[in-house]
């Protein structure tokens, strides 16, 4: 995934920046399946993640004169979905975002069938959690931030951030147990 | 942080980072309006002018309006600086380092951050803090903190982490109490009072007290590590363990202790998750074949090919098997892998499947 540029891809670029409408629509439709994955990672619904999609788009096309060509285009492109979507849930904090929404479990899955989880159960789970819980573990887990910058981009502390964190694991932990098959008891 | 590889976030960081989903229909063209291919102004004269090509911006409109407007409306409440380039290049750092497989976690550990404290909030606070329960009084304080004594002691556990740590080499010499010079500055040093406290079933937050550290590492005794003078573990499964802990203070002597700890008891049972394909082609996802076990007090993976010579045997889930017989890439297909496990407190298992390399 980290690859250098290609030619035909500075070239897309390039008439991307010239307001090309063929050029505007390839580039959409090479990177739209893998935006697409992102913003189902943050949105708690479809028709949201449609909307990050859409807006994400938006922001790419805005931002592309912009773009420095030091490094790869799709982690560039990356950033700022993941940005709009933080940015999506950060406006939502003041609904209660942060607050303790464990549920009781104590449901036994039977014990065979342990199956690989495909990227759309998993995100299926990741769904599932209230959005405090997702944003962080999100940009934790599989964005690599730290506490720290996520703190500072979610405007909250350090410590919410790991509290977040550590909930987020036990729900998807219970998530996975009762989805079946991987709890032994 | 003193998070380990978090084996659950490997399972979702693998599966998901650079994963993709069809895309739903109908976002290139609010795409298209939002940027106003052309120009926004002719795209609405045409939109005006053309009965399905209306529809569509009216569609756009709406999206835009609907996503704008909550997005990029409070956004811009938010912050003034959004418009013309989203603050993408400072996070490149951070996005290229998750990028790279197996990086993610390898992040230098620095006191500060490792410093998670269950109670909240004291990471701000310097290192050499009050104990926990003077911290943790807004929280509650009838969690009275047991107090485990660190044993001078020369029988030391194995050595926390074998990570560069500048201390950890440093330390055993200094502390042997063999010759007790005057001129020894670790010789009789106090003992260290280590402080946990389980905050919920299971978690259980450790704390160093009132010490100038400048390095304190943990051993959770269920096989995980941490470090950082106030951590946070969670057991998963099991009721006793032996924590062991290294701390050097600020003259460069090394204190170790160990300690039983008795929990309530957790809440959450142990979990595994048997993939049942793989592809070691060096990209940074599944490259190994690994199993994903939590919880686990013993463990052990076997790789068999189809005529039950065995290819790889270990027993750090971590580790895996990578693909390779000798040397050489294995050839594409099925093999069977045996998986042996016992959660704490639970009987022992075992599993065997087939898996199927790719590459």
């Amino acid at each position: 995934m980290k690859r250098e540029m290609s030619s035909a891809e500075e070239a897309l670029i390039e008439r991307c920046l010239q307001q090309d409408p063929g050029a505007q629509k390839t580039l959409y439709e090479t990177y739209a399946n893998r935006m697409y994955a992102i913003c189902m990672r943050y949105a708690d619904n479809p028709d949201t993640a449609k909307d990050l999609l859409q807006e994400g788009f938006i922001r790419v096309f805005r931002a592309i004169p912009g773009f420095r060509r030091e490094g790869s285009f799709e982690g560039w492109m990356k950033r700022i979905f993941v940005n709009n979507c933080i940015e999506f849930y950060r406006s939502h904090r003041n609904q209660p975002w942060f607050s303790d929404v464990e549920e009781a479990t104590g449901i036994q899955a039977d014990d065979h069938t342990i199956s690989n989880l495909g990227v759309e159960e998993l995100l299926g789970l990741i769904r599932q959690l209230p959005d405090g819980y997702r944003t962080v573990f999100n940009m934790y887990a599989i964005e690599g931030y730290a506490h720290k910058e996520i703190a500072e981009q979610l405007g909250i502390t350090e410590s919410t951030s790991k509290t977040q964190l550590h909930k987020a694991r036990l729900m998807l932990q219970r998530l996975i147990a009762e989805k079946g098959g991987s709890r032994y008891v | 942080m003193s998070e380990e590889r978090n084996p659950l976030d490997e399972l979702f960081r693998q599966s998901l980072e650079g994963a993709e989903m069809q895309a739903p229909p109908g976002v290139w063209e609010g795409v298209a309006a939002g940027i106003g291919t052309g120009t926004a102004a002719a795209a609405a004269a045409t939109a005006a002018s053309t009965g399905w090509l209306g529809a569509i911006w009216m569609k756009a409109a709406i999206a835009i309006l609907a996503v704008g407007g909550v997005a990029l409306g409070a956004y811009s409440l938010l912050e003034d600086k959004q418009e013309p380039v989203p603050t993408p290049l400072s996070k490149q750092v951070n996005m290229q380092h998750a990028e790279a497989p197996g990086s993610g976690d390898a992040k230098p550990l620095t006191p500060q951050e490792d410093a998670v404290n269950a109670t909240g909030g004291a990471t701000s606070e310097p290192r050499n803090a009050a104990p926990l329960p003077a911290k943790a009084d807004k929280e509650e304080t009838s969690h009275s903190g047991h107090r485990i004594h660190s044993q001078a002691l020369p029988h030391l556990p194995a050595p926390i982490g074998h990570e560069s740590g500048q201390g950890s080499h440093a330390v055993p010499q200094k502390h042997v109490p063999s010759t007790p010079e005057v001129t020894d500055p670790c010789a009789n040093l106090p003992e260290v009072a280590v402080i946990y406290r389980e905050v919920q079933p299971g978690v259980v937050a450790f704390s160093t007290g009132d010490g100038n550290w400048q390095q304190v590492r943990w051993n959770f005794g269920d096989g995980r590590e941490g470090s950082g003078p106030e951590t946070m573990h969670t057991y998963i499964g099991g009721k006793r363990f032996t924590v062991s802990f290294e701390l050097l203070d600020a003259a460069g002597c090394a204190r170790r202790g160990e300690k039983e700890i008795a929990l309530n008891g957790s809440e959450l049972d142990g979990n595994i998750l048997i993939p049942n394909v793989f592809t070691p082609n060096a990209d940074g996802i599944n490259d190994p074949y690994r199993v994903l076990i939590v919880g686990q007090e013993k463990y052990r993976l076997s790789i068999y090919d189809r005529g039950g010579k065995v290819l790889y045997t270990g027993t750090d889930p971590e580790e895996g098997w990578n693909g390779m017989i000798n040397g050489q890439s294995a050839p594409m297909g099925p093999y069977i892998a045996r998986v042996e496990w016992q959660f704490y407190g639970h009987e022992p298992h075992n599993k065997t499947v087939v898996i199927m390399l790719k590459r």
